[in-house]
């Protein structure tokens, strides 16, 4: 008779048994203990890095696909063989979508960048007050803002390079509106969103002008409300701006063109897809729905009910359908459907801890090769 | 003509003649799409809770996902529930972005006067990988904007004032996920909870899985259920009784397309077993 | 106190428990008892198919759809592995759509062993395992295509379906395939069998595995499987009738299985003299 082998193993899987065995360990700690034991052990700061980590490992396999079809498909172009021509279309294809959406992705991301770019204006001024009364002592916390030097600047220095950094975004936002007007086929809506943008800016602006007086070593409360006010009124603008980047990222060329291939194409080819099901089921139930004893003839029964009951047509042949319809999916489905899934529930239990264990037959252990 | 073909054809004409046309007929009343609207209708949100909604699907179960995800937050933004949109399914990402869009822009021009501004009335979280690891450590978040990060645009959520509050989950009073099979309705079931606090969960499913999702409605895991394009075409219709200037005259031309081609199978269904019982009878015969 | 309601002392328990019965029933096993394994109409069918593909010299095609590593895999490759042997003696071509390339590097690994096991390890292919795609429908349309061009005698679709599931069967209907399905999703079991010669529902996919190699670890597997469901049996038994009485008498004070299964710590402290 077979028996589990573990006899001689190699150390690669050793080192594969003990990592699963771990990892489903933590896990497993991670869901039945009591909230306040994760918290005394100090797990749940790091739970949640743990779990990125796990999704990281996850996706590094998506390389595996691309490396098989590009052998596949490769080898199938570069031999000539049988279909050729389909694996030229499948990696035209596929190199159209990976550099379409890179690009868009670029793009993305310099979208983003410029937003971050006036966004850090607000923060920057809530940091300048948080450090203050850090300093001061009217907070608790940890001073973040150091210098390499490793001591914090002047206030007086940061409050300065708050004003010309804020002066700034406000140029370039003034610039990129005049701009943004010109162009042509700039829609109502559009202008719309430029008011709100242009207005939002002139408010930053008129909070820098009160700052460029701050010049005292320490904040005063009317300080710290006109840095607050900044710091709302940049809130605001990074919200505008984030608004109009968006509406202006939607008609450049790299997203015009992942529109057409990911709405135009491949959105519709997958919808065609599935709406193959509606004719073969048509077609499946032609062909296999026979009444050929008592049990088909109540399976019979019980789908015309519900198929009957779902739609306007059948309360007007018998007006308690849907109410019968409504008893069989909360009575005897739910019933035969919770049986179901009550079985192979236990039966993935037992096989995860099959997993979670290494406890392997034969088939899958160790073997030279 | 092959059985096949003509099978196929017979279908298509089914299907394609309530859209060619404009057909459309009242929908059959469905319990549990009215149960969801009162539920969704009467559940009291404060100022500072939010709505959180998945939406989990693609372009394969976009012609039942999407009336569903429709009429959910056309619903949620009626009632001026601030919704949080997201999705654990990559596809999902165009819808994300053009479907409240739309419902914004329909009633910005039904109620005029009125706005419903990005960052006011939802904000896009955009796809968040992780599945069920994601929502556990959703639920213990305890800020939800600052663990959620940045919406799709790179702005921090804790920007938009309407969601920078929410806190943790126990400010998250309706959860919907709007899914065929790739979503992580059950993730939500299992664990979007917490000693003492349950949200509002209702879902939009495919027809395929109404058998499953009856099970957690059954068992009041679920508090509303929307069966495929049906159930919204219902849900659209109580809509309208309290909103008469909405319009759902493309779902309902859809509901009954789908009606006819039920009426389409049961023929067939029918004449295959005609057919099988005169081939039986002859061949005894012969 | 904050937690899932899950994680309580009652489903430790019942871990616990399963792991314990797995390792008896392992030990019985192993000691030499026959756990009895009904007969599986689709896996003996499946038997003969492969036997037809030999005589019409057709490919054997094995998919797990859109099965993800987990159980639910390891229950397939179970299968796939008693098949891929009997293939490999018939020298058959074996053709097996991928639609996950993590799937696709436990599956190559299985069926070299498969075939090693079979002695024919040097006619192992791996060019017999395709990625059609990590998209649903693409994958879908990829398995309609190669049914159609590689007409196999048998096809075999285990594991986890969704909606394209129908598409699958239908395409082998279409080239005439022998089809054995099995599914841990009961919604496309319906489909299945209106399309498919033989269908395994529910936990069958998992007996499978064990039905084919009888090796004594899915045995043992399948056997503590069926002990656990038994006892999950009497507890809803033990629940109903609490309920029942509960409803008739509802002074009495009731020991509820619901209770004791998601009490958390704390009231099984308290519960603790």
């Amino acid at each position: 008779m077979d028996t589990v082998s573990i006899g001689q193993v190699d150390i690669r899987r050793r080192v594969t048994r003990i990592a699963t065995f771990l990892g489903g360990a933590y896990f497993f700690f991670y869901f039945v203990s009591p909230q306040s034991v994760i918290e005394h052990w100090g797990i749940q700061e790091a739970h949640e890095p743990i779990s990125n980590g796990f999704i990281v490992i996850g996706t590094m396999a998506i390389g595996l696909g691309i490396i098989n079809i590009l052998s596949t498909h490769g080898s199938k172009v570069i031999f000539k063989r049988k279909g050729w021509q389909y694996s030229v279309a499948l990696l035209l294809g596929f190199l159209a979508i990976v550099v379409t959406t890179a690009s868009q992705w670029l793009e993305s991301l310099r979208v983003s960048e410029r937003v971050q770019s006036v966004q850090v204006l607000g923060d920057f001024a809530q940091r300048i007050i948080e450090d203050d009364q850090i300093v001061s002592g009217r907070r608790e916390g940890v001073v973040k803002s150091m210098s390499p030097a490793g001591a914090l600047p002047p206030l007086s220095a940061r409050i300065s390079a708050l004003v010309h950094y804020s002066e700034l975004q406000v140029r370039q936002i003034h610039a990129d509106v005049a701009r943004w007007r010109i162009t042509p086929n700039t829609s109502q809506a559009q202008h719309e969103l430029l008011n709100e943008l242009e207005q939002a800016s002139r408010e930053v602006e008129g909070a820098t002008v009160t700052l460029r007086h701050l010049s005292s070593a320490s904040l005063g409360s009317a300080d710290e409300g006109a840095l607050q006010d900044l710091s709302r009124k940049a809130g605001k603008l990074a919200s505008a701006f984030s608004l109009v980047m968006r509406k202006n990222a939607s008609s450049t060329l790299s997203q015009r063109m992942y529109d057409l291939l990911y709405n135009g194409l491949f959105n519709h080819l997958g919808s065609a897809m599935f709406a193959l099901l509606g004719v073969y089921i048509a077609a499946a139930a032609y062909r296999a729905f026979r009444i050929r004893s008592v049990e088909s003839a109540l399976m019979m029964i019980a789908a015309l009910i519900v198929m009957l009951g779902q739609i306007s047509f059948g309360k007007h042949l018998y007006s308690e359908l849907p109410a019968i319809r409504q008893w069989l999916l909360e009575v005897p489905n739910s019933a035969a459907f919770r049986a179901i899934r009550l079985g192979a529930g236990v039966a993935g239990l037992m096989l995860a801890i099959r997993m979670w264990l290494s406890i392997e037959s034969t088939s899958f252990s160790s073997r030279s090769k | 003509m092959e059985p096949r073909r003509l099978i196929y054809l017979l279908m298509i004409i089914a299907v394609a003649a309530p859209v060619m046309f404009g057909l459309s007929q009242a929908p059959s009343r469905l319990v549990s799409a009215e149960r969801m609207y009162s539920v969704v209708d009467t559940v009291e949100v404060k100022p500072g809770e939010v709505a959180l909604v998945w939406l989990d699907f693609g372009p394969n179960t976009v012609a039942e996902n999407e009336p569903q995800a429709v009429v959910l937050l056309e619903h949620l933004f009626r009632r001026r529930i601030p919704v949080l949109l997201l999705s654990q399914y990559q596809q999902a990402e165009g819808f994300l972005r053009r479907i409240p869009q739309e419902i914004a822009e329909r009633l910005e021009r039904e109620m005029v006067g009125q706005t419903w501004r990005y960052g006011e009335a939802w904000v896009n979280a955009g796809f968040k990988p992780g599945g069920a690891i994601f929502i556990q450590s959703l639920v213990n978040a305890a800020d939800i904007p600052k663990f959620l990060g940045r919406d799709v645009s790179g702005m921090p959520i804790s920007n938009f004032p309407a969601f920078a509050s929410i806190g943790g989950v126990e400010r998250v009073k309706i959860v919907g996920e709007i899914t065929g099979l790739v979503g992580v309705f059950d993730s939500i079931v299992q664990f979007f909870q917490k000693n003492g606090y349950r949200p509002t969960l209702v879902h939009g499913c495919t027809s395929i899985t109404i058998p499953e999702a009856y099970i957690f409605l059954d068992s009041g895991q679920l508090k509303g259920l929307l069966e495929g394009i049906a159930g919204a075409a219902w849900y659209s219709e109580v809509i309208k009784k309290h909103f008469p200037l909405s319009d759902n005259s493309k779902l309902l031309v859809t509901n009954t397309a789908l009606s006819a081609a039920h009426i389409m199978i049961i023929a067939l269904i029918f004449a295959g077993n005609v057919v099988a019982f005169v081939s039986r009878s002859r061949r005894s015969r012969g | 106190m904050n937690g899932f309601e899950h994680a309580t002392p009652g489903v430790l328990f019942l871990v616990i428990l399963a792991m314990v019965l797995l390792f008896r029933e392992l030990h019985r096993i192993q000691s030499g008892y026959q756990h009895f394994i009904r007969r599986i109409p689709g896996i003996d069918a499946l038997e003969s198919a492969v036997g037809r593909c030999a005589e019409q010299g057709r490919p054997v095609m094995f998919t797990t759809a859109l099965t993800d590593v987990g159980p639910v895999l390891f229950a397939c490759l179970g299968v796939l592995q008693a098949l891929a042997k009997k293939v490999a003696r018939y020298k058959l071509k074996l053709v097996v759509p991928q639609y996950s390339p993590e799937t696709m590097a436990v599956v190559e690994d299985s069926l070299r062993a498969a075939y090693h096991d079979a002695g024919r390890g040097s006619s192992f292919d791996p060019q017999s395992l395709v990625f059609l795609s990590s998209e649903q429908f693409a994958f879908a349309s990829g398995y309609m295509g190669l049914m159609h061009r590689e007409k196999p005698g048998a096809a075999c679709l285990f594991g986890v379906f969704a909606a394209e599931s129908l598409v699958l069967a239908e395409a082998g209907q279409q080239v005439g395939a022998r089809q054995v399905a099995a599914s841990v999703s009961p919604e496309q079991v319906a489909f299945f069998i209106c399309t498919c010669d033989y269908t395994l529902i529910g936990e069958e996919l998992f007996g499978a595995s064990a039905y084919m190699s009888r090796e004594p670890v899915q045995v043992a597997t399948l056997a503590a499987q069926d002990r656990f469901k038994v006892m999950m049996c009497s507890v809803i038994v033990w629940g109903v009738a609490c309920s029942t009485i509960a409803s008739l008498w509802p002074s009495l004070r009731i020991l509820m299985p619901h209770d004791v299964l998601s009490a958390d710590w704390l009231a099984w402290r308290a519960w603790i003299p």
